[in-house]
């Protein structure tokens, strides 16, 4: 796993006594992967890749500096060590003017790696995810792919105050991606498994890709208007992945979000309790200690409607004057701390699927969102995005539909639910990140189709 | 030099010791640099060394690829050797010769941003804030960011290709909120050039935060824009995204290749009205989008996609070449040496047409103006793609009316290319960063002011 972190360490040790610093943090993070994508029953590409990187902070008069690097030869750590003091001048106070110090007994998830494939394991799963989806229906082309990933590493804090954790992650994805044509109109969809290839179940996973392609192909159009609806439970965890900066302590510092200041107010229906999960059995990186390796918790953030609290790090934490989350984050290696969640949930509720439709009577069941990016404004609240779903009709889901829009305010949608589906569904994880709901029913959105 | 030429030629010969046609390494040093202003204050400093390589091996259709942070010699041997193993064993030696090639510069640097001091850059996004601050009373935050790449790369593969390029970018990045009555409003204005920090001797900072301040102003006092299909006429600039969205990526041999493309086998078809020409151009001197080469080592080129309505070619990379039996159109592109290389655009725009930009207006009756466009996506096998608008008006008897907000434009592709029916006469780029298999690549947009005789407007 590239160069020891312990050997780096060491080697840090004499930069830093070099560039004259005493309090510093170094974060590691390292990581083995191996990916194949199929195309037809070959194998279209393979890629293997080993990585580590380090993001040196350094303490000057109680500011901070960063500095960070893939290069590990002793000259280019005292080099980093001199960037980082200059970068420090202009740096944010760091809480209490130290770096944490940690408190005896931090226990770390080490999670055993349960499992390992080979590649010509990899290939025989590839083939037959791609053989199932071929024969499943005529209409599938060739363009159909499957890949297999699986990725082991590691994140590792050092400390002058005494911080000295690490922690190991392990995970494999497998990806269906189905594509149709007919009368020269062409569709896709994909279904993906998280876990040991040996116990996928490639057929169903085949089965639930081409399904959901052959849903799309006889999509049609949806007139305008306003239409009561019900959000697929991983399209409402798109949604809460888009909106979540509105929970972040360091967006309300800077005025970016407006649930800044709301804490202990009603700010959704009386039935949505949002969790955030650092230790979740759904995580594929579970972390019993967050980037600044204070000790990670499970917390609501919303119960019952009422907005327990912003999520925090060290530093968003000590300028509001309340009590740390534990939600220090990267988005890699060298970036600057943030707040970024875990596993981060709407609890389901009570309602089976049968019975979210059935209180519907007539509406739009929405399954899939695209352009979040640019649909969703987490600052305004306001939304207009592409979607796909299936119209409902005389309390059933009835025939497909695609190519509308619904609009709205993220602030109001939270509001305005008013019935959960009883089965938690999570989206695809991102590095320690997973977003989740249940089917989440609400009174009235705004559709935008054909006139 | 990031490996020296005789290193190289070891790694390209283990890598082709156990079969396959052609290899190739890539390795490079990327200096990233982030400086963000908030509140007042510096929030975050961002300062990264990005080193790696990655090395690929092709095998006919198929390729095998392996990456690696270890630049030392052993590093990236037993990286050649993990990507090598893959394709078997036993084949007999292969000898490999580079020869160095030095690409033309034509992206001149003055102010090399990765030298400047800390203070200089400080000064830049300073300005830019407090002209957004100053600018209304109803602004409630502001952040201004300077960004800069240092990305230097080496390409070197069997055919005996040994050769560099060092390309330097600079952007300033404002975003501004404007509140009232609990509501926010964002704008924003973000210019970025391939040039170093004499970007500023053309673009004034305190005109970007001021340009931000502005449209979030302008937008939080806008009512919503009513759902529907409507006329629409896309401002210049950054409303080229519709464009790359509806119709770039499709055109992108990655997708062709894959048979995921709605414009697969359509060369030489009408694809678009006629009023439609659209260029990617990677040779335009210092412009967001510009390369010298790209990252299979091809020197950059203008490359002509639609000619008055009519396909004329793809975005080629070396890979999806072979699969389709084309030529490279220099259309290689990377985030870094962790992302597979792919086909790609550069700098892409709907050419000028020969509308009159009044009579653009003055021929809707009810439509909606979109002075900003906002980011997008696409699903290149359907064609089916959104983008949000950012300043939005409504037009009334052919005359601009009061702003909208919350608008988003849906569509497929070949049937927005086919409604472009009048094309305006002021082409400007805009940029963006797109995303995509290979990662996040800087790009620019472009077009006149064009009329799309009917879209759907997600509103409410």
């Amino acid at each position: 796993m590239g160069q020891k972190f312990s050997e780096i360490k060491k080697m840090c040790a004499e930069a830093a006594a070099a560039a004259g610093v005493k309090e510093y943090e170094l974060y590691y993070t390292a990581s083995d992967s191996a990916e194949i994508e199929m195309q037809g029953e070959s194998v279209k590409h393979l890629d293997s890749s080993q990585r580590s990187g380090l993001c040196l902070r350094v303490l000057e008069n109680g500011r901070c500096g960063y500095a960070s690097t893939q290069l590990f030869e002793q000259e280019h750590l005292e080099e980093l060590f001199i960037r980082a003091k200059e970068n420090a001048a202009y740096g944010l106070e760091e809480p209490e003017g130290h770096f944490y110090t940690p408190k005896a007994g931090l226990s770390t998830a080490e999670r055993a790696q349960e499992w390992s494939s080979s590649l010509p394991e990899m290939i025989r799963n590839g083939q037959q995810l791609q053989k199932e989806m071929k024969s499943s229906d005529r209409r599938i082309t060739d363009g159909i792919r499957s890949s297999l990933g699986e990725e082991s590493g590691s994140r590792a804090i050092f400390n002058t105050n005494g911080l000295d954790v690490q922690e190991y992650y392990h995970y494999g994805i497998t990806l269906a991606m189905s594509v149709m044509e007919e009368e020269g109109k062409m569709d896709d969809d994909f279904a993906y498994c998280l876990g040991n290839f040996a116990d996928i179940d490639m057929k169903k996973l085949a089965a639930e890709a081409v399904e959901k392609c052959g849903a799309k192909m006889s999509s049609g159009e949806v007139v305008s208007g306003k239409y009561p609806v019900i959000i697929e439970g991983e399209t409402f965890g798109a949604l809460l992945q888009a909106y979540f900066e509105i929970f972040s302590g360091e967006a309300a510092q800077k005025g970016m979000t407006l649930l800044a200041g709301k804490e202990g107010q009603q700010i959704a229906s009386e039935i949505v309790t949002i969790t955030d999960d650092p230790l979740s059995g759904h995580s594929v990186m579970p972390c019993s200690f967050d980037s600044e390796g204070v000790p990670a918790r499970k917390k609501h953030v919303v119960e019952h409607g009422r907005l327990q609290t912003l999520l925090h790090n060290r530093g968003t934490a000590w300028k509001a004057g309340t009590a740390n989350t534990g939600n220090a984050g990267r988005a890699g290696y060298a970036s600057n701390i943030s707040v970024q969640p875990y596993t981060f949930y709407l609890e389901p509720g009570g309602k089976t699927g049968e019975e979210l439709f059935a209180e519907a009577g007539q509406g739009i069941y929405v399954t899939g969102v695209t352009g979040l990016h640019a649909g969703a404004n987490s600052v305004t609240g306001d939304f207009s995005i592409q979607s796909e779903g299936f119209l409902i009709e005389n309390g059933r889901k009835a025939r497909a539909v695609k190519n509308f829009t619904i609009a709205g305010n993220f602030f109001d949608l939270l509001k305005n639910i008013t019935d959960l589906g009883d089965t938690l569904k999570l989206g695809m994880p991102r590095g320690r990140t997973r977003f989740g709901s249940p089917d989440v029913r609400v009174q009235e959105l705004s559709v935008a189709g054909k006139d | 030099m990031m490996i020296p030429k005789y290193e190289a030629e070891q790694v390209l010969a283990r890598a082709l010791s156990c079969g396959g046609d052609f290899a190739e390494i890539y390795v490079e040093h990327t200096k990233e640099n982030q400086l963000s202003y908030v509140n007042h204050q510096v929030d975050k400093l961002y300062d990264n060394m990005v080193s790696g390589a990655s090395v690929r091996v092709f095998d006919g259709l198929r390729c095998v690829s392996a990456s690696t942070s270890d630049l030392s010699l052993s590093g990236l041997l037993s990286c050649a050797a993990r990507a090598a193993e893959v394709l078997g064993q036993g084949k007999a030696p292969v000898e490999i010769h580079l020869r160095e090639q030095i690409p033309g510069d034509i992206h001149p640097i003055r102010v090399v941003p990765a030298g400047a001091r800390i203070s200089d850059k400080l000064d830049l996004v300073r300005e830019a804030y407090e002209a957004a601050k100053a600018d209304s009373q109803e602004i409630s935050q502001v952040s201004a960011e300077l960004l800069d790449f240092d990305h230097r790369i080496l390409v070197a593969n069997s055919e005996g290709l040994f050769t560099q390029d060092r390309q330097i970018r600079t952007r300033l990045v404002v975003n501004a909120v404007a509140s009232a009555g609990g509501e926010n409003q964002l704008g924003s204005c973000s210019p970025g050039r391939r040039s170093g920090l004499e970007m500023f001797e053309e673009i004034s900072p305190g005109q970007v935060g001021r340009k931000a301040a502005r449209q979030a102003v302008t937008m939080l006092h806008a009512g919503y824009c009513p759902a529907g299909q409507m006329t629409v006429a896309i401002e210049n600039g950054f409303g080229g995204v519709i464009f790359h969205e509806a119709c770039g990526h499709s055109l992108e041999a990655e997708s062709v290749a894959a048979g995921l493309s709605q414009f697969g086998g359509k060369l030489g078809q009408k694809i678009a009205n006629e009023k439609v020409t659209a260029i990617d151009d990677g040779t335009i001197p210092n412009a967001w989008g510009s390369i010298n080469i790209d990252d299979e080592g091809t020197p950059a080129r203008k490359n002509v996609l639609i000619e008055n309505g009519i396909l004329k070619s793809y975005l080629v990379d070396k890979l999806n070449g072979r699969r389709m039996g084309l030529d490279s159109t220099a259309s290689s592109r990377r985030q870094s040496y962790t992302f597979p290389t792919t086909s790609r655009m550069t700098n892409t725009y709907i050419a000028e047409g020969n509308d009159d930009n009044k009579e653009i207006i003055a021929s809707i009756e009810d439509g909606l103006y979109c002075r900003e466009m906002g980011g997008g996506s696409v699903n290149p096998v359907t064609g089916a793609f959104n983008f949000a608008v950012r300043e939005g008006y409504r037009i009334r008897n052919g005359k601009i009316c009061e702003p909208l907000r919350g608008a988003s434009l849906i569509g497929t592709g070949s049937e927005i290319l086919q409604n472009i029916d009048m094309v305006g006469k002021n082409l400007e780029m805009g940029q963006g960063m797109c995303g995509a298999s290979s990662g996040s690549i800087p790009t620019n947009v472009g077009q006149p002011l064009v009329r799309v005789s009917r879209i759907t407007v997600g509103g409410r």
